[in-house]
Parts: C-alpha cells; sequence; structure tokens
C-alpha cells in the first residue's frame, strides 16, 4: 500500500536534462539511475521535513552511496561528497588549512605575504552550509585583488541555492571523529579561525546531509540520535531484476534471472561462512561482463561458475580470511 | 539554530510538513526518528481498567467477541506524539552485521555453550567502555603539517631543516587481540567475549586480529577452532591486546601457571616489533608481577577503570 503523505522528494521525478551518464567503469557514482523502496523516498522526506543527516546503514553495495547523487539530481540541488578514510579528520568535512603553500609563499623571497584565509580550504559541509562565505573563503568582502576568492567544486552542475552532501563511509573514521561533528551535523553551524567566525546554514534553505555506514565500527549513540536512520535491505530476487531492468533495459531477461539466482546462491552460502556476501554492485558487474563478452544465459555451466568466481564470490586468501 | 538529539519537535515536524495522514506513514515515519509507536490496539488495552471479567462462559464454548470500535479520526500527529516512547532503538545496530566471526567462535569455544547464560554484568561500565577502549587502543601517527609551529619558526626567521609535523592519537593502526584461555581465565570468558565485541565495534572488524593461547601466547596461537600457528607480532605500531591474569590465578590453583619471565620474553619480542603491550587483568593491581608493570601498560579490567586512568596508564609507558 503507498504511504500517504504530501512529499517534498518525488522519487518518480525526472533527472533534469543536461544530467548526462558517465562511462560505466569502475562504481557508478553518476547517481542517474536508482531503484526506490518507499521506505527509502519517506526517509528521504523525513529527512527534508526535519533538516537532519540521513544515516543510512546497510551491508556494502545496496546502493547506500548512489542515493545521495540521485535525491540531488531530482531535487537539483548542488552536490557535494566526502569518502571518510582511517587518516579523515572531522575538520576535513569544514575546512583545511593549506600550511605547505602559506610555507612556500612565506619563504620565496620577495613574495607578498598574503592574509590566512588565503589559504583556508572550505570542505563540503562548508560549501553546503553557506556556498557565499566558502567562495570568499569566510571573509566578508573579496580582498582587494581578489586572489582569495575559492572555487565551487559544484559550480556550473547545478546553480541552486541548496545542496546535497554525502558523508560516505563515516564508520572509517577514528571514533573520535563523528564526536567532533556532533554541531555541525545537528545545528548546521561550525567555527572558522581565519577570521574568526561562525559559518550557519540558511535555516530556511538547510542542506540535506546523508550519511552512509557499513558497519564496521559502530557509531557513537549521541551521532546516531540526532539523525533520521534508514537500513536498505539486501535485495530480493525481484528487486534484483527491477534494479537490472533499470540500468540494462529490457532486452536480456533470462541473463538477468540466471545472474540474479546465482548471486542469491552465492550470497546464502557466503553468510553461512560468515563471510561478506556479494550484493547489487556485484551483480551489475556481472550482468555488464556478460554482456560485454557476449555470456548468455544458456552458456555451459563451467563458464558460470567462472565469471561467478572472478565477480560473485572473490575468493579470499586463506590467511586473510583468518583475520 | 542550536539543536542537540532528534526529539519530539522533529517528530511533529515532519508530521506537519508532509502533512501525514494515515497510520502507515505515521508509524513508519516514528520508527525512523527513533520514536516508534504502538498499535492502537494496544493503547486501548492500556487504557481499560483492570476490572474482572463476569462474561466468562465456563461452559467451553468461545463467547462472540466484544466489536471492535474503530477510534475516531483524529489528526495522526497528535496521536503519534502522545505515544513517544522514551527507548529508542537507534542505538540498536543491524542484527546481521552485528556479531563478528571472531566473537561467534569465541563463543563456540566457551565451556559454557550448551549451558543457560545467566544474566552478565560486564566488568567495565557500558557508558565509559567506548572511551576507555579509544584511549587504550590508540597510538601515535602523523597527521600532517604542523602549521602553528611551522609558522611561528618562519615568522622568528627561525631555520628548519624538515617541516614539523602534528602527531595524533588514532586508532588506524588497528590491535592484534590476544585471548588468554588458561584454566585462571575460564571465569572470564564470558567477559572476554564481550570485550572482543566492544573492540570490534569500536576499531573495525578490519582492522582486529583475533587469536586466543593458553599458558603464554608464545607457545603457539590458536585462530578459531582449529588452526594453530606460531607467535608473529603484528606490523610495527600495532597494539597488542591481551585479555589475561598474566598468569595470576594459575600460580595459586594449577601446576602449569605462565611465570613472569615467560612474559617478559614475550613483551621483549613485542618491543623489538615497535608494538606497545596491553594488558586488561580482571585482578586487584597489587597482584600484578611487579617486574611486568615495566614492560607492559597494565590496566585493572574493573568497574573503577576510567578513559582518564587508562589514557594516563598508556601515556607513562
Amino acid at each position: 500500500m503507498a504511504l500517504d503523505y504530501k512529499r517534498i522528494f518525488d522519487k518518480d521525478a525526472a533527472i533534469p536534462a543536461g544530467a548526462e551518464q558517465r562511462a560505466t567503469a569502475g562504481d557508478r557514482r553518476d547517481g542517474i539511475v536508482y531503484v526506490y523502496g518507499e521506505d527509502i523516498e519517506l526517509a528521504v522526506n523525513v529527512a527534508l521535513a526535519t533538516a537532519r543527516p540521513l544515516l543510512v546503514r546497510g551491508p556494502s553495495g545496496s546502493g547506500k552511496s548512489s542515493l545521495a547523487q540521485n535525491v540531488a539530481l531530482k531535487l537539483g540541488w548542488r552536490y557535494y561528497e566526502r569518502v571518510i578514510s582511517s587518516i579523515t579528520e572531522a575538520r576535513d568535512l569544514l575546512w583545511r588549512f593549506d600550511s605547505v603553500r602559506q610555507l612556500a609563499d612565506a619563504t620565496s623571497g620577495g613574495a607578498k605575504q598574503y592574509p590566512p584565509n588565503r589559504y583556508l580550504d572550505p570542505g563540503p559541509l562548508w560549501w553546503a552550509f553557506s556556498s557565499e562565505t566558502a567562495e570568499l573563503r569566510g571573509l566578508d568582502e573579496p580582498d582587494d585583488e581578489n586572489v582569495s576568492r575559492a572555487e565551487d567544486p559544484a559550480k556550473g552542475v547545478r546553480n541552486s541555492d541548496r545542496a546535497v552532501v554525502l558523508i560516505d563511509e563515516i564508520d572509517k573514521a577514528d571514533p573520535d571523529v563523528p564526536n567532533n561533528l556532533l554541531v555541525p551535523i545537528g545545528s548546521l553551524q561550525f567555527d572558522i579561525d581565519f577570521p574568526e567566525k561562525t559559518i550557519r546554514a540558511d535555516e530556511k534553505k538547510p542542506p540535506l546531509l546523508i550519511i552512509t555506514t557499513n558497519e564496521e565500527r559502530e557509531l557513537p549513540a549521541a551521532f546516531v540520535r540526532r539523525c533520521v536512520v534508514t537500513v536498505l535491505e539486501k535485495p530480493s530476487r525481484e528487486k534484483l531484476l527491477e534494479i537490472a531492468r533499470a540500468h540494462f533495459g529490457e532486452s536480456k531477461i533470462g541473463l538477468y534471472e540466471r545472474l540474479a539466482d546465482y548471486l542469491l546462491e552465492v550470497a546464502a552460502a557466503k553468510e553461512a561462512k560468515g563471510d561478506i556476501a556479494p550484493s547489487t554492485a556485484e551483480y551489475l558487474d556481472a550482468i555488464a561482463a556478460c554482456r560485454r563478452l557476449s555470456i548468455k544465459a544458456s552458456h555451459r555451466k563451467e563458464e558460470w561458475n567462472q565469471i561467478s568466481r572472478l565477480i560473485l564470490e572473490k575468493p579470499q586468501l586463506p590467511e586473510a580470511s583468518s583475520r | 539554530m542550536r539543536r542537540s538529539s532528534i526529539f519530539i519537535a522533529d517528530l511533529a515536524a515532519a508530521l506537519d510538513v508532509l502533512d501525514v495522514r494515515d497510520r502507515d506513514t505515521a508509524a513508519t515515519l516514528g520508527v525512523l526518528l527513533g520514536m516508534p509507536v504502538e498499535e492502537r490496539n494496544e493503547v486501548a488495552v492500556e487504557a481499560a481498567p483492570p476490572v474482572l471479567d463476569e462474561t466468562i462462559d465456563v461452559s467451553g464454548e468461545l463467547s462472540e467477541p466484544e466489536p471492535i470500535i474503530e477510534p475516531q479520526p483524529q489528526p495522526s500527529y497528535r496521536y503519534i506524539a502522545s505515544r513517544v516512547q522514551s527507548a529508542s532503538p537507534m542505538t540498536e545496530e543491524i542484527p546481521e552485521l552485528r556479531l563478528q566471526r571472531a566473537t561467534a567462535q569465541l563463543a563456540l569455544e566457551s565451556s559454557e555453550r550448551d549451558e543457560p547464560q545467566l544474566p552478565h554484568t560486564p566488568l567495565l561500565r557500558v557508558s565509559s567502555t567506548r572511551a576507555i577502549l579509544s584511549a587504550a587502543l590508540s597510538s601515535d601517527v602523523i597527521g600532517g603539517v604542523d602549521a602553528t609551529r611551522a609558522v611561528r619558526l618562519v615568522v622568528r626567521r627561525e631555520p628548519f631543516d624538515r617541516l614539523p609535523m602534528k602527531v595524533l592519537r588514532s586508532v588506524r593502526r588497528g590491535a592484534q587481540l590476544l585471548l588468554d584461555k588458561s584454566a585462571g581465565m575460564a571465569p572470564f570468558h564470558r567477559d572476554q567475549a564481550w570485550l572482543t565485541e566492544w573492540i570490534v565495534r569500536v576499531i573495525g572488524r578490519q582492522q582486529v586480529e583475533v587469536a586466543s593461547f593458553t599458558h603464554a601466547p608464545l607457545h603457539g596461537l590458536r585462530l578459531g577452532l582449529k588452526r594453530r600457528r606460531a607467535y608473529r607480532p603484528p606490523p610495527r605500531g600495532t597494539p597488542i591486546v591481551l585479555l589475561t591474569d598474566l598468569g595470576i590465578a594459575d600460580a595459586s590453583s594449577f601446576d602449569e601457571a605462565a611465570r613472569p619471565d615467560e612474559w617478559l620474553k614475550f613483551a621483549g619480542v613485542a618491543r623489538r616489533a615497535g608494538c606497545p603491550v596491553i594488558a586488561f587483568v580482571p585482578y586487584a593491581s597489587d597482584r600484578w608481577p611487579r617486574e611486568l608493570r615495566r614492560v607492559m601498560t597494565i590496566l585493572r579490567w574493573d568497574r573503577r577503570l576510567t578513559a582518564g586512568r587508562t589514557a594516563k596508564a598508556v601515556a607513562s609507558k
């Protein structure tokens, strides 16, 4: 039964003209194609209605990261992303200070001394909260030579006064990082040092923050409590087929079905062993490989086994799997 | 716009902005915001006074059920708001992602696996476990140029031949976690499983190598149920975490106690590999072998352990 509410975000909205599909090498991050369930659409709408971050949980390859890009496309908002790693600090999402460039300027003979704000590089949250102050690196007006202007990474892509930010794989960060983001994600504001100033999002036009986690590390309760939380479940056979049709069209249904059955079989075996199971991303890779290499649903079992081993099973070395 | 956790105003705003009119949508929305709502018929049961039902038919025949009275329509957001519960499910993890393989193996190995599980009170306070483990398992890593120091040097026109770098405390190196399965640690197997799960939660499942040993690690490690191998230290700088009694209990009860000199030998291997050793020991500090205090960080594994004490103990080594 369809959920009954007034949608701010409509999953069936058309992608605006001009958003072009990129080449599909590697992970697909263009966000052109996304198959929504009603629950995900509602989660996005609740996050928009409450101006709270949307924390998206779920297994690897289930479409957590590509959700943000697709939402931005359909809303026509600017889009920023930052993939978190073990060396990411919370401040990297706000701003970075390019001390190496400042040192180079300061130590090169005869070079003009610039004010420190020139070396502030706005991060994705700054651009999303207040692109005007980010462009001027925190100054109220452009400096004399207009040399301090920063370039908006989303400028020209979509000229909207609102933004979607993807903070991808927050669980990869050191445990302190989510705690250090409580104020920026909860109150949509943060402080900068050069000049001392508080950067705030426009209350009437707050950005949509989408944060993903693979649950590698547990997130602090205080962080989770500030978020709208949704879980992307493992896709069913029907959902896999729907996704395949959305990405590749209706012409190879037999192939999609056979690969979906293979995927679910391999996934069940992997899960029984406690290994990470293949998901939608591997399924799409397998379809792309089969289409490109003209491997059909009618091929022999040996060929399917090889495809399965290469793309779906991905066996670990014995030593690695013991970790 | 200072805001902390999601609370009732968020729920009211969502219900209002999205103009939610049906119960299913409202209930789903409540779950998304960590405020699950009860079914309406349960509400009715809760609200009913606890009176004796005099209409019970003792003849064995089923009586006609009471007609179900549909509740009167009302703005759904008021209904939801009135049913907000204090318990939040949002801190719950996804069940299938929750239990780590290492913990599962540990549970299987436990001699208690066929016995009913009694309530378990952890040795550490749950509220501070994350902070304690962050403090215990963090090590120094280079975090980029220390701009403040560098600029100060430049301003003073002091020469420097290398850029001053920031040193950060981080858990990014992961950990090697060694579980003592000697007889003396048998009363603490569930505590080991509990703390193992926490360590995995805090520093990540891919970052933790879990193995067990009896006696002392240099006697060999057990990986899972069947595999064994000789001890090898982890990559340089990776903390080695011991959940052990350092032979304290064995020394008084069993013949084959790990002697302090064996632990000293192990500490020497770790030191040469450049790996700090942190031991969680469930015994009072006056029973810790004196000679081991110099070569490893020993933490008293009980409810008096705090993040501050942990950080101080780690920093003193």
